[in-house]
């Protein structure tokens, strides 16, 4: 085979940005919304794929008959790192069956593009970690649904739990980073305090945790999925294992679809820096997801038939990015699309009602999402619920949607008082400013230091435990000033004693 | 600004930020050194009192 990869590319790359310390690469810059820099690719390499999952979204088998071929992918790579584009993620299918993956990481990182792959790890061989290593591939995020009855059930092929575990582990040997990506669906949450025991002692350092979501062969298996409510068990238990996690070395990543605003966003969606909170779906706005055909979404996840924004054979990457009208929704929207609970939630116009592929893959319409902590918190509140259920099955084709109904119940042996009645009208709005290249920043909410819930920084009283905002921040200035100080302190002091230490370990 | 988590696309390259962190990384430095060496000033507090002891029984 020709090395293609080593054909320079004769497209300007960007220069190299710099992301605060201890953020991810991934991590959203101001400027990456005004001048609409797609910051992470999702690129699905081929659709062929060596296992069999339940829950697959883009029902992955057989390659697509029509894949890129190599000329052609490492041509976008190019365009991409014009782009800006500064982490790539290969997946498939397995992004490992397709033959010329490992040009693909090549070119990617002489690009300077942060590069790794997420996979099933089946057949994931030494050989194949070698290659990818020697190709300068950075990190590896191994899918894991369960411990191995419920991960291989899933996942459809007995052993694949154990491989997984295997390939982590083989994977860190290399140096590589590792992580490891689990769906939340109605049988996992028990499944999750050993399953950290065992990916800890495997070697992972970070742990990404999402829900499953109807699209494509999960609609085919709707048992899969949680229903709203257990969120209420959920979440507390996702905080204590990122807690537990935390003092273990492994870092849990809540994904795009686990929120909204309850309780925990000021723990985990910043990785412990309570400045960063949920601030909507980022579709077309600072993210790419590729079909191995072409085909140009804003996410990877959402339905093609509804997203798909262009095909790169047809226009350049770069048009399709900045003039695709499917590729532009998420900047354009605003808070008059949403419906149901979102669309009068105190939150509606920075969270938009979550990830959009997850409430339209589920209702048949973006906006409204029952996915939500604080909505099923005030829900409960109130003695009410929600549950869904499948009225309409998915097409064949991959990232294919079906339909599910929303139903609202009282909780069992609850006191239900009515839902209080709020008006569209009376939700904030905040004003955007869109730049000459047609992104705008999304707007920034700050905790309250009483309750920890989240507002607008207009609030002089926390709408939510109604503390004095003013006074809150004074105390939580001390504390932390209180905090600084000993910490430079510890810092200080252990500096001294720890250095002998490691001179004696070095020796 | 924010932490982009597409779904199923794990980070590799973040660390935990914040007090609380910073906290926990230096409690357990602390840990490993009274582990390694021990909690010298307790052993201090005891040896004090031991010597108080024994010069009290020399007098």
């Amino acid at each position: 085979m020709t090395d293609t990869s080593r054909i320079e590319s004769t497209i300007p790359a960007r220069a190299p940005v710099s992301v605060p310390e201890g953020k991810p690469i991934r991590y959203r810059l101001e400027q990456d919304y005004t001048q609409l820099v797609p910051v992470h690719v999702v690129w699905e390499v081929t659709l062929a794929c060596n296992l069999k999952c339940q829950h697959c979204g883009s029902r992955a088998g057989r390659p697509r008959s029509d894949e890129l071929n190599t000329a052609e992918a490492l041509d976008l790579i190019d365009h991409l790192a014009a782009l800006g584009t500064r982490e790539l993620t290969l997946i498939g299918g397995e992004a490992y069956l397709r033959r010329d993956w490992i040009e693909l990481i090549r070119r990617s990182r002489a690009n300077g593009i942060r590069t790794a792959i997420q996979t099933g790890a089946r057949n994931l061989t030494d050989k194949r970690l070698d290659e990818a290593t020697e190709a300068g591939l950075q990190g590896v995020g191994v899918s894991i649904d369960g411990l191995p009855e419920l991960h291989d059930r899933v996942r459809g092929v007995p052993g694949s739990y154990d491989q997984a575990i295997d390939a982590l582990r083989r994977a860190k040997a290399r140096g590589l980073a590792v992580s490891v990506n689990t769906q939340i669906g109605a049988e996992t949450a028990e499944h999750l305090p050993e399953l950290m025991d065992r990916i800890i002692e495997a070697g992972a350092t970070h742990w990404q945790i999402q829900l499953t979501v109807a699209m494509g062969n999960a609609v085919d298996n709707p048992e899969l999925l949680l229903q709203p409510y257990q969120l209420l068990d959920v979440m507390p238990l996702l905080a204590r294992l990122y807690r537990e996690g935390e003092a273990r070395g492994l870092l849990m990543v809540v994904g795009n679809n686990i929120g909204y605003f309850g309780p925990y966003e000021h723990i985990w969606r910043g990785l412990g820096d309570d400045a960063d909170h949920w601030n909507g779906c980022s579709a077309g706005q600072t993210g790419i997801g590729i079909e191995a055909d072409g085909t140009i979404k804003g996410c990877p996840s959402l339905a093609t038939s509804l997203y798909a924004a262009g095909n790169v054979r047809e226009m350049s990457v770069e048009d399709i990015w900045r003039h695709s009208e499917r590729m532009s929704f998420g900047r354009l929207r605003d808070v008059e699309e949403l419906w149901g609970y979102c669309r009068t939630c105190y939150y509606a116009d920075v969270c938009r009602a979550g990830c959009t592929w997850t409430s339209e893959s589920l209702l048949g319409k973006r906006g409204n999402n029952p996915y939500c902590h604080h909505r099923a918190l005030d829900l409960a509140s109130h003695g009410l619920r929600e549950r869904v259920v499948k009225i309409r099955e998915a097409p064949p084709e991959s990232f294919a949607i079906g339909e599910f109904a929303l139903i609202t119940e009282a909780i069992p042996g609850a006191q239900v008082t009515p839902m209080p009645e709020r008006d569209p009208a009376a939700v904030h709005v905040a004003p955007r400013q869109r730049s000459a290249a047609g992104g705008a920043l999304p707007p920034s909410l700050k905790p309250c230091r009483s309750c920890a819930g989240y507002i607008w920084p207009h609030e002089l009283t926390c709408p939510h435990c109604q503390a004095d905002v003013a006074q809150a921040e004074a105390l939580h200035q001390a504390d932390a000033k209180r905090r600084r100080a000993l910490i430079e302190r510890a810092t200080h002091l252990l500096a001294g004693v720890m250095t002998p230490q490691l001179e004696a370990t070095n020796g | 600004m924010a932490i982009i988590v597409l779904y199923g696309q794990t980070i590799t390259d973040g660390i935990a930020k914040g007090d609380l962190a910073e906290l926990q990384r230096l409690e357990a430095q602390a840990e490993a050194h009274l582990k390694e060496y021990g909690d010298i000033p307790t052993l201090l507090a005891l040896l004090k009192v031991e010597i108080a002891k024994l010069e009290g029984r020399a007098k």
